[in-house]
């Protein structure tokens, strides 16, 4: 997945809350997305999160490679998405269950996947290590050019 | 030390109290003293005594011990048993330092009015980063406070206004309304300073205007607060769609009546506010396009207008550019219930219309709460 910041008004990035959606060179985007679940196990619902406070009590605390969801395809397959950042979960898009083909057609906007905060202290180096749109394209395109993939 | 007079005995400080409460009163302003904010005057006098030269106790008439010159019951006694003894006679002044402060409390007061807004760049309020770095130019908070805390000498002045509006949002029409609480004032204006002070402020920032500024009672001031979540507020605003809009979706927005929309905290803010999602209505809707000479005046605001895709440009945007007027119920994000949020504000505009849509410009309209209560 890629992430997307958020900026304030004036394009200070004061706000620094991170909505993760999927990248747009994501093999999703090539099928049908039939369902998405943030039942990640027994234990772990995402959906049930019950957030509240300005300190966002009840969130979960989420790593790059913590699971977010999974996403069930029309032809069987399924995928599983990751958080990608470091920070507190505070909300997923809960419709993303009852309309799934959000995901894939408006994968940058109503089809968002979740919104995390990166603690305060981690915001810098959260946001660090990920590469602004134009960077990633750029990173992208040599990568495919070697590989000789389109 | 006691205060001898005839035969009667009085503590020196009731007796200094009386003979200095009196004096005060005289020199204090009755104007103020009067006025219902004036809570009391605190006088604070140290008397202290460097020297005590009490040894004339220890001879006739007297005799105290002078082992005992520190125990002031001896020296009653001893007072009390040459009844007759002109007192007086055997007082000697001793060495002392004053030491006074005079402390004026007085009850905040409150002043009503409303504001107004022109500038798409100030602040409702002063806005700092990290404590030190200002973000803009100044606030409608600055503008106000600022004569009157020169005038006033206070220690502070607090605003507080029903509702806010974002920085790029204009605050027109009757204007917001707001009260100030002035705390250890220095003077209390008269109805005539205020309207100078007013117009004081209004010549601070050209984009700030103040109206109706008057004293309110503690009272009173519940009602800006009250309304800042039920009142309703009417806005205007530019929304750009995605793809043109017909005739007939147009009436059908303007239908629009007491629409109930569920939104969630909206992203710009849900950093520092808690999530939620909360019921807010649209009471009423009213659009419409932007006409051809309108489109062109914006159009040209963004390129040339010997530009050749110049009427591309305005043929483009021509049924994609509507005006509308929102009246909601106070609390309302309009914003997001134009662009959606994300699918965070259903119903929105976007959906409304079957299409994306984007606001350009916003502008709160009127505040409608009937404020300042008329003076008494």
């Amino acid at each position: 997945a890629v992430v997307s910041t958020q900026s304030g008004h004036y394009g200070r990035d004061h706000n620094k809350l991170c909505l993760i959606m999927l990248s747009d060179r994501h093999p999703l985007l090539k099928k049908r997305v039939v369902s998405v679940s943030y039942k990640i196990n027994e234990n772990c619902d995402f959906t049930k999160l019950n957030v509240s406070g300005k300190k966002k009590r009840g969130s979960q605390f989420m790593g790059p490679t913590s699971r977010l969801c999974h996403v069930t395809c029309e032809d069987g397959s399924v995928f599983t998405l990751y958080a990608c950042v470091r920070g507190k979960l505070i909300e997923v898009n809960t419709n993303l269950m009852t309309q799934p083909h959000l995901l894939t057609s408006k994968c940058f906007s109503e089809g968002y996947l979740a919104v995390i905060q990166p603690k305060k202290e981690d915001e810098k180096a959260a946001l660090e290590h990920l590469l602004l749109p134009d960077t990633y394209k750029e990173i992208r395109e040599k990568v495919e050019k070697t590989l000789d993939l389109t | 030390p006691l205060l001898i007079g005839q035969g009667a005995m009085l503590p020196f400080k009731d007796a200094l109290k009386w003979l200095l409460s009196n004096q005060l009163e005289g020199k204090l302003d009755k104007r103020q003293v009067r006025h219902p904010t004036f809570k009391d005057v605190t006088v604070d006098i140290r008397l202290r005594f460097t020297t005590s030269d009490l040894t004339w106790l220890t001879e006739p008439p007297f005799n105290v011990n002078p082992n005992e010159l520190h125990r002031t019951v001896k020296i009653l006694q001893a007072i009390n048993h040459s009844n007759g003894t002109n007192l007086r006679s055997y007082l000697r002044s001793p060495g002392y330092t004053l030491i006074t402060s005079i402390s004026i409390c007085r009850e905040p007061f409150y002043l009503g009015g409303r504001y107004c807004k022109l500038s798409r760049r100030i602040s409702q309020t002063p806005w700092f980063v990290d404590d030190d770095k200002q973000m803009v130019d100044t606030s409608v908070e600055e503008v106000i406070t600022g004569p009157l805390q020169r005038y006033l000498g206070t220690d502070d002045i607090r605003m507080h206004a029903s509702g806010r509006e974002d920085i790029d949002v204009r605050m027109l029409g009757n204007g917001r309304p707001f009260y100030l609480q002035v705390t250890g004032s220095r003077k209390i204006p008269t109805a005539t300073k205020l309207s100078e002070l007013q117009d004081e402020i209004n010549k601070v920032h050209e984009c700030v205007t103040i109206h109706s500024l008057r004293f309110v009672t503690q009272n009173d001031t519940d009602q800006v607060k009250n309304a800042q979540d039920s009142k309703e507020k009417e806005y205007q605003c530019v929304i750009k769609t995605e793809t043109p809009i017909t005739e007939d979706q147009l009436q059908q927005l303007n239908s629009t009546r007491n629409l109930v929309l569920e939104q969630k905290t909206p992203l710009r803010v849900l950093h520092r506010r808690s999530p939620l999602t909360r019921p807010k209505t649209i009471v009423s809707l009213s659009c419409r396009f932007l006409t051809e000479s309108e489109i062109r005046t914006a159009v040209a605001q963004t390129t040339d207008t010997t530009n050749e895709d110049f009427e591309q440009m305005v043929k483009d945007n021509s049924h994609r550019l509507l005006v509308a007027h929102i009246t909601s119920e106070g609390g309302t994000y309009i914003k997001e219930f134009v662009h959606g949020d994300f699918g965070r504000t259903v119903p929105n505009v976007g959906t409304l219309l079957g299409t994306s849509c984007d606001i350009l410009q916003l502008d709160v309209a009127g505040v409608s709460l009937p404020w300042p209560p008329p003076s008494s």
